[in-house]
């Protein structure tokens, strides 16, 4: 689907279609919003930005020629668009084009965490199921190990041994990513 | 020496605590024990709090997020698509089977040995096209097929969301569709119905001819014979037979909604997908109250609510492309 990992983790999606388009929307979406959600502390405002700014990416996707790497430029966008937002701009049009001359707006560290995020997610989709559901309802959902022990129908001490094989299959699949 | 056991537990514990608890003795004195170790705790320390953040980045549902922007994104076609009736309209043509849409091909990947394309059809129109390997293909309102076929190898895979007539030329090699839903199918050469819309939860696929092969996503399959129509419901991926009456399921091919035993509800639906507007019945329960049966063949929504008016207790009103139905 034109979708590659490049040597240095970089996630490029060509935006030549539709369901590449789509693809682009589903692995960014979630984050884009957590990203604006610091920048705007409204949850439904952030989620119309991003909203808004796929929307116009699509619209422009001929115009826009994207020369960064695409988790550069969408965390960039967004924190445009935010800040856009909260000046109460009315006219948020000539946000894209100014993008592309703005280079050093969101920094570099900022997008070498969220490179990581992206290898981390990766990661966490390839563990076993049992490790993932765990591991997930630890650190998405907050749950204590003692409400998962429960909700499983097992031990903390089961708990905990999964948790840590997560933690140790994690760090041998960011590794081999080259990932910290 | 402290077993690796114990500083597993100690080290998980610590994570768990977000730095409340101190680090235990045992845990400290092995991570005293060497770099490396430290090393390895800052990795997991890395772990355990970035994942904190994908956590919240999770709490966004991109699906229904998505129904939105895909509607803004086809809303935007929709003007297009009014202009280029507009010309028709002007050159005189008859508006009898309606406008090809979008019908573009991927910049870049069009080759000798490939043919990529993509098909979609906005609410409000169909259209019919004969693809690069003879199949022609009726697609229904609100609906997008992904077209990918190999010369050399002769396969030919579609992707499709909403609802198509398939007519699948013969060549002895396989044509498999996917949908959204997770149903798969694959035919040699045949004719056959397929909705598969991305917000009904079952796919209907229907047989006119020849057999197709259906699938699912735990790799179980099941073979349909001609006039079968199968429902797959993609909550358990489960197949069952439906009784329903063939041709008026393919009626849509021919301009025509049968309703056999429709619910309001789910006319409104099929017409809000036909006619490319929103319909909003008030209450929502009258929807469920009232059902139809019969053939819909009017070419404007005037008529066709007019009829439904006629037939039961509702009344409407329209509003450019909002229609409000409420009980008489």
């Amino acid at each position: 689907m034109g979708k590659s990992n490049s040597n240095n983790g970089v996630r490029e999606i060509a935006l030549d279609s539709y369901s590449n388009f789509q693809h682009l929307f589903e692995s960014y979406y979630g984050r884009l919003c957590a990203y604006v959600f610091t920048l705007t502390h409204n949850h439904s405002a952030s989620e119309d930005i991003v909203q808004e700014l796929f929307i116009r990416l699509w619209n422009d996707r001929e115009r826009i020629h994207i020369q960064e790497n695409v988790l550069a430029y969408l965390f960039r966008a967004s924190r445009n668009a935010a800040l856009n937002y909260m000046r109460g701009e009315a006219n948020r049009d000539q946000n894209i084009k100014k993008l592309d001359v703005q280079e050093s707006v969101v920094d570099r560290d900022f997008l070498e965490e969220e490179e990581f995020v992206s290898f981390l997610e990766d990661c966490i989709g390839d563990l076993p199921d049992r490790c993932q559901q765990v591991f997930r309802m630890s650190r998405f959902e907050g749950c204590k190990q003692a409400e998962i022990a429960d909700q499983l129908g097992t031990s903390v001490k089961t708990i905990k041994n999964q948790i840590w094989k997560s933690l140790q299959y994690l760090r041998t699949c960011l590794e081999a990513k080259d990932a910290f | 020496m402290t077993s690796s056991k114990k500083i597993e537990s100690q080290l998980v514990d610590h994570l768990s605590s977000e730095g409340e608890i101190q680090k235990p003795e045992e845990l400290r004195s092995w991570l005293n024990e060497s770099d490396e170790n430290q090393q390895a705790y800052q990795k997991y320390q890395r772990i355990w709090e970035t994942s904190e953040r994908l956590g919240k980045a999770e709490r966004y549902q991109s699906d229904s997020a998505w129904t939105k922007v895909e509607h803004q994104i086809k809303r935007k076609q929709q003007k297009v698509v009014r202009l280029i009736r507009l010309s028709y309209a002007a050159m005189g043509a008859a508006a009898a089977l309606v406008v090809i849409l979008a019908f573009a091909f991927y910049t870049g990947q069009f080759s000798l040995q490939e043919n990529n394309m993509q098909l979609t059809t906005d609410y409000g129109s169909r259209t019919e096209v004969v693809l690069p390997d003879g199949t022609t293909v009726k697609l229904n309102s609100g609906s997008e097929l992904e077209y990918h076929f190999n010369r050399l190898t002769k396969s030919r895979e579609v992707a499709l969301k909403g609802e198509g007539f398939f007519h699948v030329a013969k060549d002895g090699h396989p044509f498999r569709i996917q949908t959204p839903q997770g149903m798969g199918l694959e035919v040699l050469g045949t004719t056959f119905n397929i909705s598969a819309y991305l917000e009904d939860e079952v796919v209907h696929t229907a047989l006119v001819e020849g057999s197709v092969k259906l699938s699912n996503e735990k790799n179980q399959t099941t073979i349909l014979s001609p006039g079968q129509i199968m429902a797959f419901n993609s909550k358990d991926q489960s197949f069952s037979e439906r009784d329903a009456n063939l041709s008026h399921i393919v009626g849509w091919t021919e301009n025509k909604i049968y309703l056999d035993n429709t619910s309001l509800k789910a006319t409104s639906v099929l017409l809000e997908r036909w006619f490319d507007v929103s319909i909003q019945i008030i209450p929502e329960k009258l929807g469920e109250d009232i059902h139809y049966t019969g053939v819909l063949e009017e070419k404007d929504i005037r008529d066709v609510l007019h009829a439904l008016s006629e037939l039961s207790e509702i009344k409407y009103s329209i509003e450019g492309n909002e229609i409000l139905v409420r009980k008489r």
